[in-house]
């Protein structure tokens, strides 16, 4: 089992082994905290701190593997109880990583569950109506929107075209190919050129 | 730093074709698998879902420009997005790709997880909390006018009244036991209403007590009434700046009227 190192003093640590015989013997940790210790689970504020700085990414990431809203937001909540059950055998620097994992595992569990499986991945992981509203209604008023709107206008109108038929009427590349009478090898480098264009305003809100 | 940047690229171009369902059979299990334990494949995954979200957005918003325009009567935009993604106003190339699904099952669902400190908010339940707090200033102004000249016990009668009307409205059965219980008086006769608080901890909303959250969300709106509520008229417009300055805040520091 891996402990985290004391990493900030200032702060209370995250972790420490126990020195009791019965805690190294089940290898337990304890949190310890200036107000409150519980053995064997994260701090609630420590959780609530990892849940404003990840929850809206891992909440993306779960509708990527789901593909459903509701599911991803039921997943995520059961990712951040799982962190304030087993959170403190993370590793402090890597608890990034460690949420991500605990998402995609319980998220592949519910889709075994469901029986969904890999037929969710033939569908698209955005919804309009949904994508309007966000997952906490911020989206349309977010900076980033704006910034992504802006690249849009300047998008020329070739790769525009085959962004608003791909994103918003989910159509396929060959469905895409078809219509406009263009092979698809073109239209998958129209969309993964503008997809480059657009991606890099979010690289500067990783806030959202 | 060309070849990272060249890497990172083929990951986000992976990505965007998994989230756009374009990943088709050895590559869709290579990706999956992948994800497992790659932060990278997972961050990248994330941001081709954000930045998809975002043009669907931007897209619906450019074809639907007019009609929000025209009819929003100054209604956030949450509430004219979701009237008009009702009536259905895309093109026709899109309608049948939208979940029937109604937004507000998804904020229900979302922003019950959310903690205080966050800035999400629910705005179905805001608006309705504002309509009922609007009712209960114009029924506060009316009960005090009425009590002005009358002695104290007539008065307090009044205030009372105001209160039982106000627990009867907000869904009694869910904060009517609160104002029952003795703190609804104390605060009527003066009394802060925050010493009766406690905090809402985040480990309420982890364990998904949306139900302490619904009255931890009516309380707040029915504690400031009552902090008012001392017998004398009580600005309607102070009220209501009060519920929407709450709303807008997101409510950051929760709390909860405690048994």
């Amino acid at each position: 089992m891996k402990v985290a190192s004391q990493k900030r003093v200032a702060q209370p640590s995250y972790f420490e082994r126990t020195d009791a015989a019965a805690g190294t013997a089940t290898g337990k940790l304890r949190l310890h905290t200036e107000t409150t210790l519980s053995a064997g689970s994260l701090d609630s504020s420590r959780v609530a701190e990892l849940y404003l700085e990840y929850s809206s990414e891992l909440r993306a990431f779960l509708t990527g593997v789901l593909r459903d809203t509701d599911l991803a937001a039921e997943v995520l909540q059961s990712t951040f109880l799982k962190a304030s059950e087993l959170g403190h055998t993370a590793q402090a620097e890597t608890i990034k990583g460690w949420l991500f994992r605990v998402a995609y595992h319980e998220a592949m569990q519910v889709r075994r569950r469901q029986e969904i499986d890999q037929r969710v991945t033939r569908r698209v992981a955005w919804d309009v109506s949904r994508s309007v509203e966000g997952a906490d209604g911020k989206i349309l008023r977010s900076e980033a929107v704006e910034r992504v709107r802006e690249q849009l206008e300047t998008l020329p109108h070739e790769l525009r075209v085959i962004v608003r038929m791909k994103i918003y009427e989910d159509k396929t590349f060959a469905e895409i190919a078809k219509e406009i009478g263009v092979p698809m090898g073109t239209v998958v480098s129209r969309m993964r050129t503008a997809i480059q264009k657009l991606g890099r305003e979010l690289t500067e809100f990783s806030d959202l | 730093m060309v070849f990272e940047n060249s890497l990172q690229s083929d990951l986000d171009w992976l990505a965007f074709q998994y989230a756009a369902g374009e990943l088709h059979g050895t590559e869709l299990v290579a990706f999956e698998s992948r994800l497992a334990n790659d932060l990278a494949a997972g961050e990248a995954l994330a941001k081709a879902v954000l930045l998809g979200q975002m043009v669907a957005a931007c897209e619906w918003e450019m074809a639907n420009s007019s009609v929000t325009a025209n009819s929003n009567f100054g209604l956030p935009h949450s509430v004219v997005a979701d009237a008009a993604s009702r009536q259905d106003l895309r093109p026709e190339g899109a309608r049948g790709s939208v979940s029937p699904k109604k937004p507000e099952r998804e904020m229900t669902a979302a922003d019950a997880r959310v903690f205080p400190t966050g800035k999400s908010r629910r705005p179905a339940v805001s608006w309705h909390v504002l309509a009922l707090l609007g009712s209960a200033a114009c029924l506060a102004l009316m009960t005090s006018w009425m009590g002005s000249g009358r002695p104290e016990a007539h008065r307090q009668h009044a205030s009372e009244m105001t209160a039982g009307l106000v627990s009867l409205w907000i869904d009694g059965a869910e904060t009517a036991p609160e104002l029952n219980n003795g703190a609804s008086e104390r605060d009527v006769s003066g009394a802060t209403a925050t010493t009766e608080l406690v905090s809402l901890r985040p480990t309420d909303v982890l364990n998904g007590d949306s139900q302490a959250l619904e009255t931890h969300s009516l309380a707040a709106g029915v504690s400031e009434l009552d902090g008012e509520n001392d017998g004398e008229a009580v600005p309607g417009w102070m009220l209501a700046a009060v519920a929407e300055r709450q709303r807008e805040m997101g409510d950051p520091e929760g709390e909860v009227l405690q048994d």
